[in-house]
Parts: C-alpha cells; structure tokens; sequence
C-alpha cells in the first residue's frame, strides 16, 4: 500500500504580530505559529534556513505578541532576548543566536513553554532579560525567568493579582525600573490600571478608567507611564492622563474595531489600525486636550488590520493585516513634501518687480522640468491670462518670463485683453536636454518656446495650424500631442462642431516645423462624440480616439491615399455599460493585432486586442453598437475587438489611468522577471490616489478635494521600477497651486513599501489549480500552474504556483484579483487552462478565459469574464449556486490527434440552494447556454454534484443537507463518444444543440443513499475502471467511502457504503482532493489535514496540523521537475493558504 | 434580531417572528428536545446568557405552560449580564454568572433545590482571531460550567452552544470527566455553514470528593484546578514544556430535527410558505456600543478633514 506523508511547505496568512528591534534594521513578523525577519531599511527578508523564509515558533499556537529586551550592551543591538506569546504559549528566544543563526532546522518551537491560561501580554523584567512577567486572560501576573539556557524552559516565581479578575481582551505593561505598571483591558468593565506590589502578591489599583462603552480591545502607556491610550468597541480612541485617571482627549474616526495602538513622537502622536483596514496618524494636542487623525493609510484589503509596530527613533510605522501584507509607512508628517504657491507669492518673489494681476486671474497649469536624469526642478507654471513665471529649485526664486514675440507683446500691454481665451491650450513636449513648450490659442495659431534644460527660453517660433485647412473651420477647442519617438509629435486638434474634421499632423521637433504633407483630416463618426482619450500606434497607423459613453473610433493612417481626408475605419458605441473612456493607451503591438488598454471613469478598466477583420470589405466608418456585436467577425466590421483583460477597481470614485511598473521576484535559488505592476490613478469623494492592482494596496492619497480641478500626474517616461518616489503630483485648488512630491519611499528610510505581498484578506472558499504545466524561461528552471482562489471577500484571485525545479522551492504570485462577483465565492473549477468557472450567491455563474502567454508574443497573463449565465429568478439574494460540475466537448475533426482536439463547449451541471438540478450545454463558439435539464431535487440545498462517466454513459450524483447521495442517469446525446484522458472524462464528436428543444427532467433516481446525518459537504470522484469511488465528507464529522459497480454498457449495477468512519475529524469537513486513485486530501475545521487511502476501506495515512484557521478549501496538483521526479502538491484555503507536499514513500 | 433584508432569505426567521419568538435559536432548542426529551420530567432549569430570551420562551412554554399534572410549578430562573424583557412563568436575573451571589440566588430561587437542566446559549461577539474567539467561547462554556458544578442533580443535563473549531476535542475530554455522555449536536434550524452545534452533557457525575466552589476573582482556571478536568498545562513550578498531546476526545455526532423539517441553508421562494410581509421585530435589538461611532458617521461627522 502506497502511503503518502505531508510535508508543510509555504505559509500564507494574517500577521498576527510585528516588532522592530531598537537600534537594528531588524523587524520582526509573526504570521501565525511562524516568524520572518526583515531588513526594513532595504526590504528583504532574511532567509533563516537553506529552504525557507519562516521558521516555527510555535507548534500550533498564533504569535499575538513580541517583545524584546534590553540589548546586553548598547554595542550589540541584537544581542536581545524576544519574547513570543500566543495563546497559551511563551517562548524566550535570543534574537542572535537563536534565531538568526540557529533556526537551520525551521523550528524553534522546541523552546515553546506552556501558561495554563492564554496570554494577553508580556515584558521583560528591567534589569534581567532572562526574568519576564506575563499577563493572563484572567488579570493575573506571572512572574517567570528562564532556567538555565533558553532551553530549560521557564520557572514560576510567583503571581500577583489585583483582586479584579475579568476577562481580558487586551492588556500591556509599562516597566519602569522596579515598577511594574499593568494595564487591563476587560471585556465588560473598562480599564484597569495596576501596579505588581513589590513585597506581595497583590497588586494596587491605581485607577479603573471606564469612559468606554464595551470590550476593550487596547490599552497602552506611554514610555514614562504618565499617559495611556485605549481603544474598544465603541470605536475611538481615549488618552488618559495617568496622574488624574481622567479622559483627557477621545478620537472618532475609525469605522470598525480598532486592534493596535502605540504613542510616539514624544507621546505628540499616535498610530492606530482597524478592522475597516486603515492605518490612521493621530496628532495628540495635551494643551488643548485634542486627539485629531492627521492622516489615513489604506493599505491592506479584505478585512483587518491585527498588528502595528513603530520605529521610535526612525519614526516608521509597520502594519500586518489579515490578509498577509506588511506595509511600512513614514510617520514623520511634517516632512511631507508639499509646496503651495500662491498667484501672490508668485509676484512677491519676482525680484521685487511688481506684476499686475487681473482680479479673477488664477493659475492655469504648470509645466516641470525634465523627471528623468536632470533632477531639475524647476516649474513653468502659466496663469489664466497666460502670463508665464518660472520658478526655480526650491521654489525660492520665481521670474516672470517675457518673450519677444509680438502676439504676447500685444496683449500683454493692456491688461482687459484676455489671453485665456486666445492662448487655451498649454503642451509639453519633453526631451532629456530640452522641451517645447506649445501655446495654442482657439483661432488655430501657435506658439513653440523651445526650452533649455533649466526651462530658459531658446527660442519662440510661431505657426496657424489652420493656415494648412482649406474648408471653412470654425474654432480649436482641443489640442492634443502624442509623442511617440524622440524627434516627432503628432498633433491632434478638435473643434466643437460636429461637422469640423479633426486634424492630424506630425511635428518636426528638431527642425521646429509641421509636416504639412502629413496633414490629415479626420471626418468625425456619424455619432455624437466629445474627445476624452485617444493614443496611436505607428506599427498599423491606427488612431484610437475615445469619447462619453464608451464610444471608440479608430483611423487607419496607414490606409491614407492622394486626399487628406480620411473617415473612420470603425467605431463601437456604447460597448461597455459604463461612461467616459478615460484613458487609451497602447499597450504593444502583436503581429496581426494592436493591444490596447482603456480605463473608464467610472471604474472598469480592459486590455482589447484590436486586429483587422480579413473578411470585411474595408467600408466606412461602420457603426457598431452596444455589447454583444463586439466581437462580430461578419464582413460588414472592419475591425474586431476581443476583450483580452476587464476587471472593475475596488474602489468607486473616477479611474482616470494606469501605469505600469516592473518588479522581479524569487522563486527559490532563481530570480523571475516577470512581474508588471499595475497601479491605477483617480479620484474617490476628495482624494486622488495611487493603487498597485497587482498587489492590491494605496500607494499614495491626497486630499485634494476632489477631481473638478486642474491635476497633473508627472512620473518617468522610461520603464519605471518599483521606485515611485518621482512621481509628482500637481493640482490647483483655491487658486493655489499644490506641489506634491511623492515621497513613497523616504530615502534614509526604507526601500521598499511593501514588504509582504500577502494574499486575501477573507476566507478562501475554493482553490482550482489548472493541468498543465508551464515553464517561466526557457530552460525549465521554474515551472507553473495557474491557482485560483475565490474568497468571501467576492474576489477571485488568479495566480501561478510556482516550482522551482532545482531546489523544489515553491511559492504563489498574485497576478489578478478579479472583482466582477458581488457575494462571496462558493465553487472554482478550471475547465482547462484556458477557461476557469467560478459560481457565487445571487445565482452568479462566470466564465472565465485567461490568456496565459496565449496572445501572439504577448507573454502577459490575461483574464476576463467571458460570459456569464443570466439568472433564473430576480432579485433573490440568497439563491446561490451550490456546486457545479462540468464535461469538456471537443470536436472530432482530429480524431487521430487528441491534443489538438478544440473545444466546442461543455456539458455543465448546476445546483442550487433552492434544490434546483440544472443541466446546460454552452456552446462556447457562440456563447450561448442551452438548458437541457431542469429539475429538483426536494425543498432542502443542496451542497455538491459530480458528473460521473463510465463506459458510455453519464451519471450525476448530488449530495445535499439531508446527508444523501443521490444518482441520476443523464441520456448521452446522439453522436457523441466518450473519452477518458488524463484530465478526466470528455465527450468526443459533433454535438447540436436544437434551440427548440424543451428543457427534459431528471426521471427517477438511480440510487438514494443516506450516508451521513447531515449535509455532504464535499465530495471527491475516483474512477478504478471496474468501478467508481465517491469519497464523501459530511458536517457529522464523517468521511464516508461509497462505490458504483457497472455492467458492460456502463448501467449502475449497485451503489454501496464501503466504509464509514464517524469521526474522521472533529469537526466539519470541508474539502477532498484526489492525491492518486486511491489516496485523497481531506481537511476539516478542526485545523487538521489528513490523507486517507480507500484501499480496502478507509485507512488514515497521515494528519497533520494546519496553521490557517477555519479551513474550509483545497486541491492538489503533480509537477515534474526536469529529472522526472514527479512532486505532488497541495494547497489548502482558509484564512491564509497553505501549501504542503506530498511525499509517497 | 431587526428589521432588516435577512427577512428574505431565512425561514426560521421569518417562522419565528410569526410564532412570536423572539430569536430563530428557539427552533434549536425545540429540536435538540425533539432528539433528547431534554425537557422531561424537569422542574427546575436554569437558561444562562439568556438575553434577549428566546431559550426562555421555549422553557416557559414547553416546561411552564405544559404543567398540566399540577404537581408542584416548575421553576425557571434566566440569567444575562443585559436586561431582559419579562417571560411568564421566568425569574429573570441580570446578574453576573461567575459571581456566588448568583448562584445563591437561584438556590433560593429552587428552595435550595439543586437544578434538572442547564442551558446556555451564549456566544461572544466574534473578532475574527479564530484562536482568540474560541478562547472566549470556551471561557464563557466553562463559566456557565462551573456555575453548572455548584447547581445541576447528579444525573442532571446541561446544554451549550460550542463552536467546532480548532480545540474542540479538548473541551470533549474536559466534559467527559463530568458526564457520562457527551454528544455533539447539530439542529437543523442551525445553519450548515455555520460552525456552531450544541454540546448535550447528560447524566452529570460529581467528582467524587470535590466539592465545586464559585468564589470571588477566581479564574475558571483555578476553579477546575482541584477537580481532575482541569487542563494538563497547570501553572506550577515550572511552565511546562508544550504538549502536542493534550488529552483529545472526538464526542459522537448527532444531527437533530426531523429532515422534513425546514433546511436553514435553503433558499425558499417566499410564497412558498409565508405571505411577503415585513414583520416587525419582536423584540427590537440592544443598542451597540458603537452606536455613537455610527451616528457620527452619518452625519459625516468621521470624514478626514481636508487638506487645510
């Protein structure tokens, strides 16, 4: 008998706990019974063994705490004691020794000594790092010191108790010399503050503070213990004053629970995080008794932030939230990069030269200096009567500039001539040495400043781009430059009129001058369009223009012959639901096709593959309107769309855009170069921010008021890495001009802002890996698999689980979380590499199609919902689908070559909480469901359905709340054979389905079988060809083992219970994967994960604790690395996931 | 329990409202006596952690009101730290389960009779940390037990929600020690993906040579310290070295309700069962405590002021 061991190999899930160490670049992460140790000043993680990242502290208990002593001499800053505790757990570690040079065999928890009642807090004694005191659940201090080495355990001196013993939520200790201030959060009566008596066991109640209503979920001191600060369910946030015991300042702003506090800055300020995933920046006012928020992070997603740690003398903050992130964050806020310059600071800097100013002037724009190389800081920035200043590094010079050219000189003279309507448009066209400043006014004349590299004027040259037109034009309202190569820019102007063309033409930036040969007139489309994006790419002369109402048009330049008039090619209205096209922007071309990225405004962004549709007949400016035409090939488009990437942004607001940024990340010994960021730009209510999508964090938010006023996002032109620290915001508010820096990364500080990139921040409620192996370069060094995880939190997130083949080293990287689910996921499947079905409440069924490295030599990974199954009944939140199961359909033209068999579609079948059976066929050529069963089962959910195959017939079995298993025979449509592959059972041939075709019902049940007492809450199918094993996993804490015997024609022959074990677990389970045909992967609630062999019964094989809680999903996948090896692995969801492997000895 | 869109999609709930309980936990009680006759023969039972009271209706009227052989009344004591609307043939105490005085007077209550059935239905508010929640759960199980030591007849029952999570078995081997049996049940009124289920103790058997004691600021830790239940780890000379064995019992499983009862995983087409018609609570919910927080932010009062 084959038995297979499990071996945990990478953990991901909540920080539970964060500490720096004092005067080191040492920080310290608990993620549940394991730490890992960071260098926070250049962001990596200290690898504390040959194979891993972690190292165990404990062997089942979460890490809620860390504590460090005082250093042995100030010489030797690691040379500390830390203290752990978690639960009923304390271990005693030196940081030196230990850990960082110790913990070769990843476990630590050897150390770990056992409190009979769980920990709320701990700290080292003043003068003895081996001497620590702890605080229990139930108000009582433990004095304990280490025997011997840290190995002998700990030993009890004594206990003290100040007579008040509730329960605890949360508690801390102020060690001052000998004295030992307690403070005790309770559950029902507020705060007690206590000082450990110095002869006796009790303690004296120095105050019981109780301004709070409900649980206390923080209370911590200052370093002198003359302040205290506390939290509870009430929401805010009470300073104390220790000397009175009175509430001296309470803060309100969190939305939910608040888990850690701590004072720094001389106790001026104070750093909260919360449960509704903020980081908040208290400014704590003792004159005035003041507690107000400075400033709000959110930087984790899902839900909670449990852990906060802060660098007193660097003045960083930490933060580690469920969903496995650890942010660091600058707590130094008044070093905040921001400059303000006002009209009237501009006139009063101007070398004492007075400057008369309109009374409504304002400013208009600013242009910067070069981002990139120059470091040069100096502005232009223009007024609405188009007076112009430059204004040095630092801000502290400022020059009104006068050019000698006649247009400005004319209208300088009289200050009632508004230059604002003449000169509107303002554009830059940068260079690494110089740039060109553009002045456009409506009546089509324009000014080039050339511009040195200190912004300095070189040259002003003068052009009426409306002197090349000859048709009557009525006005430039619009004036757009698309720079694509150093010595052109292409220049696009608008006019209101519907009936004005656009013009187009290149811009000679060398020799300062239009080519007019190259001017082309653009006839609008033959629908109402407002020009809000536009890009071009020059690979196939297309010019994508965007307008409101997701209208697109596109010109093909390439296509321009002996007229200079040119119409669309083609344009889509109203493709998307959605408004404004914020952004276009061209993201590669492919060999036959364009990539192209659009962001709307209210949120959705997309990556389309825009190609040439071979069989159109080039007409003009075809029209092609609303969704479901999009991808139409029919000869009267001359351009398809497919939708390659959609996904919606987390947060509402206006999504103005996107940049990409580049990152690379290690896959054991190998490094991986792969890795795009996404961060996405807009507004929410009064706030611009900055978000990484790929890793799901705020990068950078300003409270600016909102999105109505003038802004401008500065960043690198080149590559940009994940050093954002040039990019530069600018916008206008109350005639100011607000000059923001972002300083992401303060240079002394830290590297990098994201330590950790985690995963979600919900339970995991499914996990699909797909079949087939990929290799990331070339030769096979690292190989993966798509996982998907889909969680409460309503995301999906699709990844790669990565092997190293070398050192076996594996790891998950995030790639997408999709954000189209709008309840909690119930059930993840991938068809095949290419499709994955995910299926929620509200009766949502999305089809997924991912384009992994699929789109010409576009390496990129692609995903979008492909279609979705319109729900039966509306408006019923509840209806959920269960659990689906589906049958490939491949047709057969390639019979002989069952690899390049295509897809024609699937069977599917469907459950739902209603009791419903339903049976489709989606064609998936057409996109189209056709229902083919519509049944029920009884009034009661129900949880599970395989399809099962044997010889030539097709089976369904359901397992419901009831604990039955019930089988139905499904008919198999005429003309199609089955197939047993590797990837299980498909169906071969040509397969039609007959629209008319009423939807048939189920008929009798084959066999119904009670097998456990309540709901079968899993099930996992095994085919032995002679018969088929159904594994089941119950809520009664069973597994049960059920086989289906067949005659020769594939007819059900009998259905019995093999074997039954009743207390499989002690606790409901939750998910069965196959390991091989007779070995499964079961987990359970009660954090254990066991393999069961059916050989003969049901035997167990293995158990093994589980460090992520309320475990509820897996699967599992084989690798083979370039020897041969096959390595089976597995992957279980919960609140974190895990990853183990297994072996099979 | 509220007015609130859950109207739609739970039947126990809406039944509830309709039959004018004042939670759907009072169909878990009514099942878990369907399954065990929990209810027979007592004339004394003590509901803990009562608020807002849906166990003591049940009580009152299955115990109570069935009263039909006129012996002597049965007695009903109900106990929350939260006020409790008044319940016809129910003492309701707000009081403070760990404190002696309780115990005293429910005794007095009893006529220095000690109880039949014990039952609790208590849960904590849940914080997300799994380990720290089922901390709390097995706190509040082990406060209502020690109390349940000092009240319940030998041979007496007692009833506690419990939540199957990680540890679980540990509580099983605890109770083990003080009852002859230890079932773990799950009503069907409770919903499958909900991790809580009901421990039935039956036949409680006094430690021999213990006599349980409530005393003030006594931890329940300490209170078991003497019986033989208490946890292996005790707080002694030494903190022990952790025990990856602790004493682990998987108690029997046992589904209760008729399976033609209603599924509270289902999802039922309201015209199915009941008329769509919004029903006003019964009792309306106890205000939280952040209240004020809420408030606050509707008024927009909790919005970072802008940039000044």
């Amino acid at each position: 008998m084959v038995s297979s061991s499990l071996v945990p190999h990478t953990h991901y899930g909540p920080v539970t706990a964060l500490k720096f160490i004092p005067n080191t670049e040492f920080l310290i992460a608990g993620y549940g019974p394991f730490i890992k140790i960071f260098n926070y000043k250049t962001g990596d993680s200290i690898p504390l063994s040959k194979t891993h990242e972690d190292v165990k502290i404990f062997e089942k208990n979460k890490i809620h705490g860390i504590v460090i002593s005082k250093p042995h001499s100030s010489s030797e800053p690691t040379n500390v004691n830390v203290l752990f505790y978690g639960g009923r757990s304390v271990s005693v570690l030196n940081f030196q020794t230990d850990i960082l040079h110790g913990s070769s065999n990843n476990r630590l928890s050897v150390h770990e000594t056992a409190c009979n009642d769980w920990v709320i807090s701990g700290d080292f004694h003043y003068a003895d790092p081996k001497s620590i005191y702890l605080l229990t659940a139930h108000n009582i201090v433990i004095d304990a010191s280490i025997v011997g080495d840290n190995l002998g355990g700990l030993q009890v001196n004594g206990s003290y108790n100040c007579n008040e013993k509730s329960i605890l939520y949360s508690g801390s200790f102020t060690v001052l010399n000998d004295e030992v201030y307690v403070f005790s959060g309770t559950v029902m009566s507020g705060i007690y503050v206590w000082k450990l008596g110095r002869a006796t066991t009790s303690g004296e109640v120095l105050h019981h503070l109780t301004g709070h209503e409900g649980s206390i979920f923080g209370i911590k001191s200052n370093d002198d213990a003359t302040l205290a600060v506390s939290c509870s369910d009430d929401r805010s946030i009470k300073i104390w004053d220790l000397k009175t015991g009175n509430n001296i300042a309470t803060g309100w702003g969190h939305g939910a629970r608040i888990w850690y506090l701590e004072f720094f800055n001389l106790s001026t300020q104070v750093m909260s995080c919360s449960e509704d995933l903020t980081i908040r920046i208290w400014d704590f006012d003792i004159e005035n008794g003041e507690l107000e928020c400075k400033k709000v992070i959110e930087g984790h997603s899902g839900k909670n932030v449990w852990a906060g740690a802060v660098n007193q003398q660097q003045l960083i903050g930490a933060s580690g939230g469920n969903d496995g992130k650890i942010r660091l964050i600058d707590l130094d806020t008044t070093g905040d990069d921001t400059h303000e310059l006002s009209v009237e600071y501009l006139t009063s800097l101007n070398y004492g030269k007075s400057v008369n100013f309109a009374k409504n002037e304002t400013i208009k724009t600013v242009i910067s200096g070069s981002p990139e190389g120059s470091n040069n800081d100096d502005l232009l920035i223009i007024t609405s009567y188009c007076k112009i200043f430059h204004v040095s590094q630092n801000y502290s010079q400022v020059k009104l500039l006068n050019f000698s050219h006649e247009l400005l000189q004319q209208k300088t003279i009289t200050e009632t001539m508004h230059f604002v309507n003449n000169f509107f448009a303002v554009s830059h066209i940068e260079n690494d040495e110089w740039s060109i400043m553009v002045l456009t006014a409506s009546s089509g004349y324009q000014l080039f400043v050339t511009l040195d590299g200190s912004l300095n004027v070189k040259d002003v040259t003068e052009f009426s781009i409306l002197d090349l037109v000859d048709s009557p034009f009525s006005k430039i309202t619009g004036v757009f430059p698309i720079s694509k190569t150093p010595n052109f820019t292409y220049f696009l102007f608008e006019s209101p009129n519907p009936n004005d063309p656009f013009i187009f033409i290149k811009y000679d930036v060398i020799k300062l001058q239009y080519l007019t040969e190259s001017l082309t007139l653009l006839e609008k489309p033959k629908t109402r369009f407002t020009l809000t994006a536009y890009d071009y790419d020059e690979t196939y002369g297309y010019l994508i223009l965007g307008s409101r109402f997701v209208t697109m048009t596109v010109y093909d330049l390439h296509s321009k012959t002996t007229t200079n008039v040119l119409s669309p090619l083609q344009t889509w209205k109203k493709f998307l639901p959605g408004d404004t096209i914020s952004q276009i922007k061209v993201v590669k071309a492919l060999t036959e096709s364009l990539l192209v990225w659009i962001s709307l405004r209210d949120g959705t962004y997309l990556t389309l593959e825009i190609s040439r549709n071979l069989n159109s007949g080039d007409q003009e400016d075809v029209i092609i309107q609303g969704f479901e035409n999009l991808s139409l090939t029919n000869q009267t488009s001359n351009l398809k769309i497919d939708i390659c990437q959609q996904n919606r942004v987390s947060k509402g607001g206006f999504l103005e855009g996107c940049i990409e940024t580049k990152s690379s990340f290690q896959v054991g010994d190998r490094y991986i170069d792969d890795s795009t960021n996404i961060l996405l730009y807009g507004f929410k209510s009064d706030y611009f921010y900055l978000y990484n999508e790929t890793k799901g964090y705020e990068v950078w938010t300003e409270l600016c008021g909102g999105s109505h006023r003038m802004w401008k996002l500065v960043y690198p032109k080149k590559q940009i890495t994940d050093d954002l620290n040039q990019f530069r915001f600018y916008y206008v508010k109350a005639s100011m001009l607000v000059i923001k820096n972002m300083v992401i990364l303060p240079a002394h500080k830290f590297a990098k802002d994201l330590l950790v990139e985690g995963t979600h921040g919900r339970e995991i409620r499914d996990i699909a890996i797909s079949t087939t192996a990929k290799s990331v370069n070339n030769d096979n060094s690292v190989i993966y698999k798509l996982l998907a995880t889909g969680s409460e939190d309503n995301t999906i997130k699709i990844s790669k689980l990565l092997l190293n083949t070398n050192d076996h080293a594996c790891q998950i990287k995030n790639y997408w979380t999709q954000r189209l689910h709008v309840s909690g996921l119930q059930s993840l499947k991938f068809l095949n590499d290419q499709y994955l079905i995910s299926s929620a409440a509200r009766e949502e069924f999305f089809i997924w199609k991912i384009n992994d490295g699929t789109l010409g030599d576009d390496s990129k990974l692609y995903v979008h919902c492909y279609d979705t199954l319109v729900p039966s009944v509306a408006g019923n939140p509840d209806l959920r689908i269960m659990d689906f199961d589906y049958l490939p359909i491949y047709d057969n033209n390639n019979n002989n070559n069952t690899v390049e068999r295509s897809l024609q579609g699937f069977f599917l079948c469907l459950v739902y909480s209603n009791s419903f059976i339903k049976v489709f066929y989606y064609d998936l050529v057409n996109k189209k469901f056709h229902l083919m069963v519509d049944d029920y089962y009884k009034d009661i959910c129900i949880l599970t359905i395989k399809f099962v195959v044997h010889s030539q017939k097709i089976h369904m079995v359901i397992g419901a709340t009831d604990g039955f298993l019930t089988v139905y025979d499904v008919p198999v449509p005429a003309g199609l054979q089955m197939q047993n592959g590797n990837d299980g059972a498909a169906l071969v041939g040509e397969y039609h389905h007959s629209d008319g075709a009423a939807a048939a019902k189920l008929g009798r049940p084959v066999i119904t079988q009670q097998i456990h007492q309540n709901g079968i809450k899993t099930m996992c199918v095994s085919n032995r060809s002679e018969s088929i094993d159904i594994v089941t996993g119950g809520d009664d804490n069973a597994l049960g083992l059920f086989t289906l015997t067949f005659d020769n024609n594939g007819t059900i022959t009998s259905g019995t219970i093999k074997a039954f074990s009743e207390d499989a677990a002690s606790s409901t389970i939750t998910s069965i994967s196959p390991v091989s045909t007779s070995q499964f992967l079961v987990t359970s609630v009660d954090q254990v994960v066991r393999i069961w062999n059916t050989v003969d019964g049901l035997h167990l094989v293995d158990a093994k604790y589980v460090t992520i809680a309320d475990t509820g999903s897996s699967d599992t996948t084989t690798f083979e690395d370039v020897a041969g090896n096959k390595i089976a692995v597995g992957a279980i969801g919960g609140v974190g996931l895990s990853v183990w492997k297994i072996n099979n000895d | 329990m509220g007015k609130s869109s859950k109207d739609k999609r739970d039947l126990y709930y809406r039944k509830a409202k309709e039959e004018g309980w004042r939670a759907r936990s009072a169909f878990k009680l009514l099942q878990l006596n369907e399954q065990f006759q929990l209810f027979k023969g007592v004339r004394r039972v003590v509901d803990l952690c009562a608020a807002p009271g849906s166990w003591s209706q049940v009580l009152s009227r299955e115990i109570y009101e069935k009263n039909v052989d006129g012996e002597s009344e049965p007695k009903i004591v109900a106990v929350d730290l939260q006020p409790m609307s008044p319940i016809k043939g129910v003492t309701t105490l707000q009081a403070d389960i760990t404190h002696p005085k309780t115990l005293s007077k429910i005794l007095d209550i009893f006529g220095g009779e000690p109880a039949d059935f014990i039952c609790s239905d208590g849960a904590p508010d849940v914080t997300g940390l799994h380990d720290l929640d089922e901390y709390i759960q097995a706190q509040l199980i082990l406060s209502a037990l020690q109390l349940t030591t000092c009240l319940l007849k030998p041979g007496g029952t007692f009833v506690a929600k419990i939540f199957r999570g990680r540890d679980i078995d540990l509580m099983y081997a605890q109770l083990g020690y003080l009852f002859e049996n230890v079932i773990c049940a799950k009503p069907r009124a409770s919903r499958g993906t909900s991790l809580e289920a009901f421990i039935v103790c039956r036949n409680y058997t006094p430690i021999p040579g213990w006599t349980p004691q409530l005393k003030l600021n006594q931890s329940t830790e300490e209170f078991f310290e003497d019986a033989s239940i208490a946890r292996k780890n005790k707080l002694g000379d030494k903190l022990e070295n952790y025990l990856p064995t602790e004493e682990r019992h998987i108690a029997p499983f046992v589904a209760c309700g008729d399976l033609s009862s209603y599924d509270s995983d289902a999802t039922y087409s309201l015209d199915h069962s009941v008329a769509r018609v919004s029903l006003d609570p019964v009792q309306s919910p106890t205000a939280p405590p952040y209240k004020k927080a809420i408030e606050m932010k509707r008024k927009g009062q909790l919005k970072q002021k802008a940039y000044k």
